[in-house]
C-alpha cells in the first residue's frame, strides 16, 4: 500500500506492506536513525516519536496509522543544527553515556517541557518511567530535564 | 527484529462503514491505539486477514454527559491520557481515572484507548475493574443494533469476552455518583508483567451507615474480572463481617500454582488488597 508520512515537516511517500511498523518506516524509508529499536514491546522507549504532539512508541504502531498525523523524531527537535533546551541540558549536564537512549529522553523531556505545569523532580521521574537507560542510573537525566525545565520558564 | 504476519489493512472513519467491512473478512481484526494489538501481530499470537483501524471513528471519539439521566458515556477511542481532563468529578470518574492513571506510562496512556483496555480481556488490565466496581455498561454495536452488557459480565476468561464477530465496543456508560469514597490498588511484579491481583471498590458512607458499597476484583490470581456483591452490610462496624465474606469468596475460588505464584500467595495478595480497599472507603 502506498503511505505517505510527514515527519519533521517534511512528507515522505513509498510503498510498504500494510505491516511495515511506525519505527522501520522512520528508520528505513525516512532513513532517520535517531529512533532507536530496543525491546520492542513498548517498554523501553528507545523508538519514542511525538505523534500530533503526543509522545508514543513507534515499534507498538503500524506506519499506515500514522497517516494524516505529524511525526515529530528525534532529528526533528533541533532547529537547524541548534540543539533544543532538554538537548542542550542532557549534553551540557553530561548526563548520558552510549546514548542509545537519547531519543526517548529527548522527545519525553521535550514533551514534558510542552505540557507540563509542574516540573519538579518527583514529577519529572514518574513522567519518565517509559523510558528505560542501562547505563545512567537515570539521576543525572532527571535532573538534566528538571533544569532545562527551569531555565526555559526563567526566560 | 519482530515482523507482524502479512495482512490487509483498512482505515474507517464512520461506524457503518465498519459493518460494511467486517463482514467481507474471515478473521478481522480491530486496532484503535495498537499498543496491544500490534504486540500480539508481532508475536504472530494473532494472523487475521485484515487489521481494521477503527481511530478514525469520530462517533467514538465523545464523551457525553446526560444530565437528566445523571449518565456519562465514554466513547471507546477516547485516549487514557485523555480522561484527565474530561471526565466529569464524580466519584464513579474518580474511581476510573484512578485505574486510568495506573496504565502503563504516558506514551501508553497517550495511546491506548478505553475501547482497547475494556476489549482485550487480559486480566492485567485496570479499567475494567473500576467500570465494574462502579457498575458500568458495555454498549456493544453491530449491524444488527446496540446492545449493552454490565462490564462485569463482558469476561468469559483470560482474553476472551462475549464480543462476537461484527460486534465492536461502541463506549462505556455509567452513573455518576456523588459523596463517594474509592480505592484501587493492585499488585503486580514489574520485571514479570505479571498483574496478580487488582481491587476497585467505592462506598457511600454517612455517619455509621453504609449507604452503597461496591468493589470489583481482577488480576492474574483470579483469571478475570468479578464484581462482588456486598450489598447487604450496612454499618460500618460489620467490617469484619465484610472481611469474613471476602475471605470466603478468596476461598472458594479455585486457583492453581503457576508461573503467576503458588495459591497461597495468591489468596494472601487478593486479600490484603480487598481488606486495604475496605479500610481506605469504610474509614472515618
Ligand atoms: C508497555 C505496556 C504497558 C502496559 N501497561 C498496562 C497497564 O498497566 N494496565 C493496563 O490495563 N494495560 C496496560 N497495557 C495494555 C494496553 O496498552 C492498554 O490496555 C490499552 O488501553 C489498549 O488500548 P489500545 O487502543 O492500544 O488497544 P488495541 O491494541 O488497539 O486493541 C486491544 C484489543 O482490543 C480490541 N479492541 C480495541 N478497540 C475495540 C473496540 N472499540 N471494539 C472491540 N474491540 C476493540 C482489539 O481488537 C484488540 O484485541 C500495557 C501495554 C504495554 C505495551
Ligand atoms: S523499542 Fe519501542 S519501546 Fe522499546
Ligand atoms: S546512556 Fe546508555 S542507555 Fe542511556
Amino acid at each position: 500500500m502506498r503511505i505517505r508520512l510527514n515527519i519533521n515537516g517534511k512528507d515522505y511517500e513509498s510503498d510498504v506492506e500494510p505491516r511495515t511498523l511506525l519505527v522501520d518506516f522512520i528508520r528505513d524509508v525516512a532513513g532517520l536513525k535517531g529512533t532507536h529499536i530496543g525491546c520492542e514491546t513498548g517498554s523501553c522507549g528507545a523508538c519514542m516519536v511525538l505523534l500530533d504532539g503526543k509522545p508514543v512508541k513507534s515499534c507498538l504502531m503500524l506506519a499506515a496509522q500514522a497517516e494524516g498525523k505529524k511525526i515529530v523524531t528525534v532529528e526533528g527537535l533541533s532547529e537547524g543544527g541548534k540543539l533544543n533546551a532538554v538537548q542542550k541540558s542532557l549534553s551540557q549536564k553530561k548526563a548520558l553515556q552510549c546514548g542509545f537512549c537519547a531519543a526517548g529522553f529527548s522527545i519525553m523531556g521535550t514533551w514534558i517541557l510542552e505540557n507540563e505545569q509542574d516540573t519538579d523532580y518527583e514529577r519529572v521521574k514518574s513522567d519518565l518511567a517509559g523510558v528505560v537507560c542501562r547505563c545512567s542510573g537515570y539521576e543525572p537525566i532527571i535532573n538534566a530535564i528538571v533544569e532545562a525545565a527551569k531555565n526555559e520558564r526563567k526566560d | 527484529m519482530k515482523a507482524p504476519p502479512s495482512f490487509d489493512f483498512i482505515r474507517i472513519n464512520k461506524l457503518n462503514e465498519f459493518y460494511e467491512n467486517v463482514d467481507r473478512y474471515s478473521s478481522p481484526l480491530i486496532i484503535s491505539g495498537g499498543t496491544v494489538a500490534v504486540l500480539m501481530l508481532k508475536n504472530r499470537v494473532i494472523r487475521p486477514d485484515v487489521v481494521i483501524d477503527i481511530s478514525g471513528i469520530e462517533e467514538l471519539n465523545v464523551l457525553k454527559k446526560d444530565k437528566e439521566k445523571n449518565e456519562v458515556f465514554i466513547g471507546s477511542n477516547i485516549k487514557l491520557h485523555e480522561l484527565k481532563s474530561i471526565l466529569p468529578d464524580d466519584s464513579a470518574s474518580e474511581l476510573i481515572l484512578k485505574a486510568a492513571t495506573t496504565v502503563g506510562d504516558i506514551a501508553i496512556r497517550s495511546m491506548g484507548s478505553v475501547g482497547g483496555n475494556v476489549c482485550l480481556g487480559d486480566p492485567g488490565n485496570d479499567l475494567p475493574v473500576a467500570l465494574a466496581a462502579v457498575g458500568a455498561n458495555a454498549v456493544v454495536g453491530s449491524r444488527e443494533g446496540i446492545r449493552t452488557v454490565p462490564v462485569s459480565e463482558c469476561y468469559v476468561k483470560p482474553f476472551k469476552t462475549v464480543l462476537k464477530k461484527g460486534e465492536i465496543l461502541l463506549g462505556v456508560s455509567y452513573k455518576m455518583l456523588y459523596g463517594y469514597r474509592t480505592s484501587y490498588n493492585k499488585f503486580f511484579i514489574n520485571f514479570l508483567d505479571h498483574y496478580v491481583g487488582i481491587v476497585a471498590a467505592i462506598a457511600k458512607v454517612e455517619g455509621i451507615s453504609i449507604k452503597d458499597m461496591r468493589m470489583a476484583v481482577s488480576g492474574e490470581a483470579i483469571g478475570t474480572t468479578v464484581k462482588i456483591d456486598l450489598a447487604e452490610f450496612s454499618k460500618i462496624d460489620e467490617i469484619n463481617a465484610i472481611k469474613d465474606k471476602l475471605n470466603k469468596f478468596v476461598n472458594e475460588r479455585s486457583m492453581s500454582d503457576d508461573r503467576f505464584g503458588t495459591v497461597k500467595f495468591k489468596k494472601k495478595v487478593l486479600l490484603t488488597l480487598m481488606f486495604q480497599a475496605i479500610d481506605e472507603v469504610l474509614k472515618a
